[in-house]
């Protein structure tokens, strides 16, 4: 038989050919042309039909035969299995491979984006999402402190998460339940928490482009306001307030104040040159003189020496002796030449030293005369400011407030949007058409009231740290699930007991205020230290209470109140001294203090704080009846330190007035010996001329006479 | 595209099952109407992939569905809006509606529902007619098509033949 496809070769009963072959042969042409080809043969008694297998067909019988047959071929069951299986298979491997690796993706994802955010090392141990079950569970989380890379800024043991599946597929997250066990913040770690070089350059890149765009879009109110607080802060105003308080019994501040009008400093300057020149004009002059006499006192000392009664019988040693007076004499009128008119002109000196000196002494006592007078006018101190304590305590509020005023805005913007309905709103599908060759978005039907929020955690638990939390009810939209938010919060360490809690009630149309808040706190170390003079600093274990309430039109009021105990105050010292003593101790002598704040923020009016204080009287009366007190006694110290500062600005003037006056008692001195030495030696001379050519008698008593007066002039000399 | 023309063309000439056709063009009906917006959408496509229908009938007419869907959305709609709020069942369909994933399906949205119910109850009545059509063209336009003169030309060209080969 001529080669025909296999299904015509064999033989069929009359059934099966219908059933396999006729059946499937949709073309009468060809139903017709293959029923022509089967013949009815008997077979075993059985009736078949068969293909003639002498019959020759043509070539376009062939094809056709063919054709038809794998168009009989092609017909089979419906759905192809194979294929099915195959893709099922794949499905299934696919899930299996997400199920094996999400747990492993989910914690990659995590720590890089933790990473990213806080530009630390992330350590997760286990994260174990289970899909079906709906749960989610972390351990040993631990996120680093870029800025102390051995310390983590937050970490916990366990994270326990149970969340509604269904809600999340319909981008929902609600969970019924989060706990987080053992949780800490600024723990120690084991290894350096910081991120490789070239991995925090990437993160910084990236961030750098969305921090320019966030301080643009920072409104220009809120820069106002922030700037305010700052400006409140300053507590270099508060400083300069309760120092200048002191300054009209401040010999410094009284000598600055006048400094310009003070007779002395125009009298000083004046005279400086004058006295300068006079000084350094006869600075050397006494040294030279003394030279010169002294020399001459030992040209005297040994003609007056000399034994004259061994030779009075000899009268030409006689002879010779009287000429050695005669040139000792000549010595005396040359120094007496030279010396004669510096003594006139010192003396003239003298007398304008002296009157320059008067005039400076006069403008010191007329100096002193008018702070005398500018002193006795003080009857009483008093402080400026009566709330310095507070005050600090005020300053250090507002700049805690100016560093989170930024996040307070937001959290305020945040709950207000809240409660008016704006934050949690689903774009409501309409059936509008938007062109006619676009179908419409029809209408989702919703079987039961949606009482789900787009976020909503039922119920947080977290303890560590001393610390328990618990929360309920956290959602983004308040009025659907018409609960507030309430947080509870106790924290007892080393003694040190804080409890909180807060309530926010978003509600559309619920009347409670916005938020409300309570906190207390026992034991609490309070420490501020400042490095402002005249600031206290404080050191002291205090109890605190404070409450809170935030309005929908974004009003806050809080008032609170701490006690203060095992207080602590002191500081840096400051002018006048004196001033600086007794306030000390009075600080030091405060050991509880009780505070009270109010405080009102609004958008119109901005913050206003005031915090007042038990003590801040205490120390003010205490500062003030002390230093009144002793006004009297504190005048005259401040008087004797006015003469004090004075005379030590003129000291350099009048060092050198004693300097010239030195110089000139110096000379008057060498004046006096000059003119003792010439009054012996021309007594002398005279002697022994008169008795040269005498008698013996005369000799003897002109020894006598001699050695007498030799006797004299060594006394003199002496 | 062609190649779907092609596809139909030679199934409609050849022994291949008419229900092939027909299942093709009912098929094409449901995808056709249904938004292509949900989770249902691709199930049903990839689940058809697998199924031994005519691919071309099905690609064409899925288009032409698509294009006249959007003057039927209105009454999908009412239709929707109609099923999905029988009291009945409304306990059924919150209850669905809280089984993960099926939220994709968008089951509760009043054209899905309602195009998908228009699909499947059209679907015998579709299948129907399309296999009454094919069996008639089968019957009496192909023996025609085939005598004429001008298709015995046509089939004879080599492009033509060369499409049929590709096309096998």
């Amino acid at each position: 038989m001529a080669k025909i496809p296999s299904i015509f070769r064999k033989k069929y009963t009359e059934k099966s050919l219908n059933k396999r072959l006729l059946a499937k042969i949709y073309i009468q042409e060809d139903s017709k042309f293959i029923k022509s080809l089967f013949k009815k043969t008997k077979i075993n008694n059985k009736d078949f039909y068969t293909i003639d297998e002498t019959k020759s067909f043509s070539k376009n019988e062939q094809k056709r035969l063919k054709l038809i047959a794998k168009q009989i071929k092609k017909q089979k069951g419906r759905i192809k299995f194979l294929p099915l299986v195959a893709f099922l298979s794949i499905i299934f491997v696919i899930s299996f491979l997400f199920i094996a690796t999400k747990n492993f993706a989910l914690k990659k994802f995590a720590k890089s984006y933790l990473e990213y955010t806080f530009e630390a090392k992330c350590e997760i141990s286990k994260v174990d999402l289970k899909i079906l079950d709906s749960s989610l569970l972390i351990k040993n989380f631990s996120i680093a402190d870029k800025m102390n890379p051995m310390k983590n800024l937050f970490a916990f043991d366990e994270l326990k998460l149970d969340f509604n599946l269904a809600q999340l597929m319909r981008k929902k997250f609600i969970a019924e339940d989060l706990s987080i066990q053992e949780f800490s913040f600024n723990s120690e770690r084991t290894s350096d928490g910081s991120l490789s070089q070239s991995k925090l350059e990437r993160i910084l890149r990236r961030k750098n482009k969305k921090l320019l765009k966030q301080l643009e879009q920072q409104s220009e109110n809120e820069n106002t306001i922030y700037a305010a607080i700052q400006g409140n802060s300053s507590i270099q105003k508060i400083q300069s307030s309760f120092l200048n308080s002191f300054n009209s019994i401040n010999p410094q501040s009284l000598l600055e104040q006048n400094i310009n009008s003070l007779k002395t400093i125009e009298t000083s300057k004046n005279i400086q040159d004058q006295i300068s020149a006079l000084n350094s004009k006869w600075k050397d002059y006494p040294d030279e003189i003394n030279q010169k006499i002294t020399a001459l006192k030992k040209s005297a000392d040994s003609v007056l020496n000399f034994d004259y009664a061994a030779i009075q019988n000899n009268p030409a040693k006689t002879a010779t002796a009287l000429q050695n007076i005669s040139k000792l004499i000549e010595d005396l009128n040359k120094i007496k030449t030279e010396t004669t008119p510096l003594f006139s002109e010192i003396a003239d000196d003298y007398a304008t030293v002296t009157n320059l000196s008067k005039q400076l002494q006069n403008s010191i006592a007329q100096d002193k005369k008018k702070m005398q007078n500018q002193l006795a006018e003080i009857k009483s101190f008093s402080l400026s400011s009566n709330n310095l304590f507070s005050s600090t305590i005020e300053s250090v509020g507002y700049s805690l407030l100016g560093k989170y005023y930024p996040y307070i805005k937001k959290g305020i913007d945040y709950l207000v949007n809240m409660k008016s309905g704006k934050t949690d709103v689903k774009k409501e599908e309409t059936s509008s058409k938007k062109k006619s060759y676009q179908r419409l978005q029809g209408t989702n039907i919703e079987f039961k009231n949606d009482i789900y929020p787009s976020f909503w955690i039922k119920s947080i638990s977290a303890s560590g740290y001393g610390a328990k939390i618990v929360a309920t009810d956290i959602s983004s939209d308040m009025t659907k699930i018409n609960k507030p938010l309430n947080i509870q919060a106790n924290l007892n360490s080393n003694e040190i007991k804080h409890s909180g809690k807060i309530t926010i009630d978003a509600r559309k149309d619920s009347k409670e205020p916005l938020c409300q808040a309570h906190y207390n706190g026992n034991n609490i170390p309070v420490s501020y230290n400042s490095e402002q003079q005249g600031i206290p600093s404080i050191s002291s274990n205090a109890d605190f209470t404070f409450d809170m309430e935030l309005t929908d039109n974004k009003t806050i009021v809080a008032i609170g109140k701490g006690n203060l105990e095992n207080l602590s105050l002191w500081t840096i010292s400051f002018e006048p001294k004196y001033a600086s003593d007794i306030y000390s101790d009075i600080l030091a002598k405060i050991k509880k203090a009780t505070i009270s704040l109010k405080l009102g923020f609004s958008e119109q009016k901005g913050i206003n704080m005031k915090i007042t204080s038990n003590i801040d009287n205490q120390i003010a009366n205490a500062l003030t009846s002390k230093i009144n007190g002793e006004l009297a006694s504190i005048k005259k110290s401040i008087e004797k330190e006015i003469t004090a500062k004075l005379t030590e600005s003129t000291s350099p003037l009048t060092q050198q007035i004693n300097s010239f006056n030195a110089s000139y008692k110096s000379i008057l001195n060498s004046s006096n010996s000059l003119n003792d030495i010439e009054k012996l030696i021309k007594e002398k001379q005279k002697e022994m001329t008169s008795k040269s050519n005498s008698s013996n008698e005369i000799q003897d008593t002109l020894l006598n006479n001699t050695n007498s007066l030799l006797n004299n002039l060594k006394q003199v000399i002496k | 595209m062609l190649k779907f023309f092609i596809r139909l063309f030679k199934a409609i000439n050849s022994n291949s099952n008419p229900s092939e056709i027909a299942h093709g063009i009912s098929i094409a009906l449901i995808l056709g109407f249904l938004p292509k917006n949900n989770l249902l959408w691709y199930i049903l496509a990839i689940f058809f992939i697998f199924m031994r229908i005519n691919k071309g009938a099905f690609a064409i007419f899925t288009v032409i569905f698509s294009l006249i869907t959007p003057f039927l959305d209105s009454l999908f709609h009412k239709f929707g809006i109609f099923l999905l709020s029988i009291p009945q069942l409304q306990t059924f369909y919150a209850s669905l509606l809280d089984v993960p994933f099926i939220c994709f399906t968008r089951f509760n949205n009043t054209i899905v529902a309602g195009s998908l119910a228009s699909a499947l109850i059209l679907y015998i009545p579709v299948f129907i007619i399309s296999r009454i059509i094919v069996s008639l063209i089968r019957k009496f336009i192909v023996p025609l098509i085939r005598k004429t003169k001008i298709s015995i030309f046509i089939q004879n060209l080599p492009t033509i033949k060369k499409i049929g080969d590709i096309t096998n």
